[in-house]
Formats: C-alpha cells, structure tokens, sequence
C-alpha cells in the first residue's frame, strides 16, 4: 500500500457523508487485495472483480453501519469473501473449474525443462492455487500474503481456529503437489 | 514446502484488478447517489402515520358530531353511520393501496437506474 493523505478511519468517516472521492481512495487501496481473496474462492478473475465491485457497493450503502470497533479492512474483506461464496453457490462453479484446469496442465507437465521468468512463477504459482480448495487457497494467502494472525482470519472469515490450522497444513500441501503436477522438476526454481 | 518457501511463493500471488475497475465502480455508485437524491421515496411508515393521523379525527367527527356548526354538512350527521363507515374505510384502503404502488414503483425506478 502507498503512503495515504488520510487514514482509512478518515476517509470512512468522509465517505459517511456522501464524499465519493474519499471512497473512490478507499476502493484504490483495497482493490488489489479484494479481488486476490475473491479469485481464491471463485477461481476466475473476472467472476472475482464481479464480486468486488458488487462488495464495494454494499460497503458504500452499509457505510452507515460501519460501527469502527474493528479495522476497516476486516469488515470490508469479510463482506467480500461472503459475496464471493454466494456467488460461487450461484455459479457452482467449483466442478468446471477443476476440469478445465486438468485440461490446460496435462500440456504443461510434458513440455521441456526452462527458465522460468518472474511472469511464468506468478502464473503458474495462482494456477496452483486455482486448483486447491478455495477455503486453503483463501486461508493460504491471507495468513502468507497479507500476513494476517490466524485471530485475523478468524474474525474475517468466521471460521474455527482448528479449521484455519488444518486448511494451512493442508493448503501447502496441496499447492506443493500441484506445483509438482505443474512443473515437474521445475519446482525447485520457485523453493 | 516449508512455512519460508510458501511464504516466499504466496507473496508473488497477489492479482492486479484492471485499469478501469475503479472508474466504473465510481460511476455506478455515482449514479446511485444521484438517482436516490432524484427519486426520494417517502418513507413508507411516515405517510401511513400521516393518513392515520388524519382519517382518525375525521372518523371520530363523523360519528360523534351532528354537523349542526356547519350547515351545508349537515346530512352527514343523518347519514346512515354504517354506510359511513364503510365508505371510509374503503377510501381509506383505496388510499394505502395507491401508496404502496407508488412506493414500490419508486424503489424499482432506482434499481433499475442502477
């Protein structure tokens, strides 16, 4: 995040009013970490900035409500990530995306051993991720990524401790595995 | 994997949302404050307080006054009260019916301005 002319509790308190451009930097800000936690669960971008822009909206007119006894960022992310999974149920989603997954990588996991840029990690590092459950992909990047405590997560996610423990065991586990599905030998260019 | 290694992978996973993303979430929300500050839709609760508050007194003086103070109403104090009352009533019916066409009219006009 970039140095801010005011605090998140600043421009919260601006937007209140009605002050569109307070919220237009509210927005700027947590765009980017919005839609990574939306696509861990729906596993496609512009599902995921559907979801986003359909969250923004909802804290816009719920603004109101906004009581700030907990950080700006908990409660928007947690109204994101629930848009997200009514989306998802929506959608149901999760089945084709496994098979159209299977499919791009049997092509990948034959090709030849090479370099890999810093574009190619990134991709193939949110394929992986695509590929493993969206509650481990969501844990996994918010305990790893955005280096919440699992109390965070717990708050914005409303799951149990026990399970934010497991689906991080699990989570690297299962990306390890889909690393190696994806890249062979490759992998330890990435570890 | 080790904790360091899926650290050191999950921090290039961030997305970038694209350019416009932000431009036109802006301009939606725009839009929907303007078109609430256009469309006001009365509230509901408020107007129906206000017919209560006005058919009451009216009902109570239908029944309780002979209309002798003014004489061109005078046949309604003769009026059969039964008959009244069911004119009233229906009236008033009528009235809070229109009222939630419009109030739901008005909330689809702002969904659909959305």
């Amino acid at each position: 995040m970039n140095q801010r002319e005011f605090t998140d509790i600043e421009l919260v308190i601006k937007s209140k009013t009605g002050d569109t451009a307070a919220f237009r930097d509210l927005v700027n800000t947590y765009k980017d970490v919005s839609l990574t936690l939306a696509c861990s669960i729906l596993k496609d971008t512009s599902l995921a900035e559907d979801a986003v822009q359909t969250a923004f909206i909802k804290v816009f007119e719920k603004l109101k409500t906004f009581r700030q006894d907990s950080k700006f960022s908990t409660w928007l992310y947690r109204i994101v990530i629930n848009t997200a999974y009514n989306l998802q149920k929506q959608q149901k989603i999760h089945m084709q995306i496994d098979v159209l997954s299977d499919s791009i990588f049997e092509a990948n996991e034959k090709s030849e051993t090479r370099v890999l840029t810093e574009e190619d990690q990134k991709k193939y590092i949110n394929l992986a991720l695509e590929r493993i459950k969206s509650d481990e992909a969501l844990i996994l990047r918010l305990f790893y990524l955005y280096d919440h405590s699992i109390l965070e997560i717990k708050k914005i996610t409303g799951f149990s401790k026990s399970k934010i423990k497991v689906d991080l065991h699990r989570g690297r586990k299962n990306m390890e595995r889909q690393l190696q599905k994806l890249l062979g030998n490759e992998i330890t260019q990435l570890l | 994997m080790n904790e360091d290694q899926a650290k050191k992978l999950l921090k290039k996973s961030e997305l970038q949302a694209t350019d416009h993303f932000t431009d036109s979430l802006m301009k939606q929300i725009e839009a929907d404050v303007e078109a609430r500050v256009q469309a006001t839709v009365p509230s509901i609760k408020k107007v129906s307080l206000t017919i209560v508050a006005v058919v009451l007194p009216l009902f109570l003086l239908l029944f309780f006054k002979t209309f002798t103070f003014l004489p061109r109403l005078e046949f309604l104090g003769y009026a059969h009260r039964t008959k009244l009352f069911v004119v009233a009533v229906f009236s008033v019916l009528l009235a809070v019916n229109h009222l939630f066409k419009l109030h739901y009219s008005a909330k689809q006009l702002v969904k659909n301005e959305r």
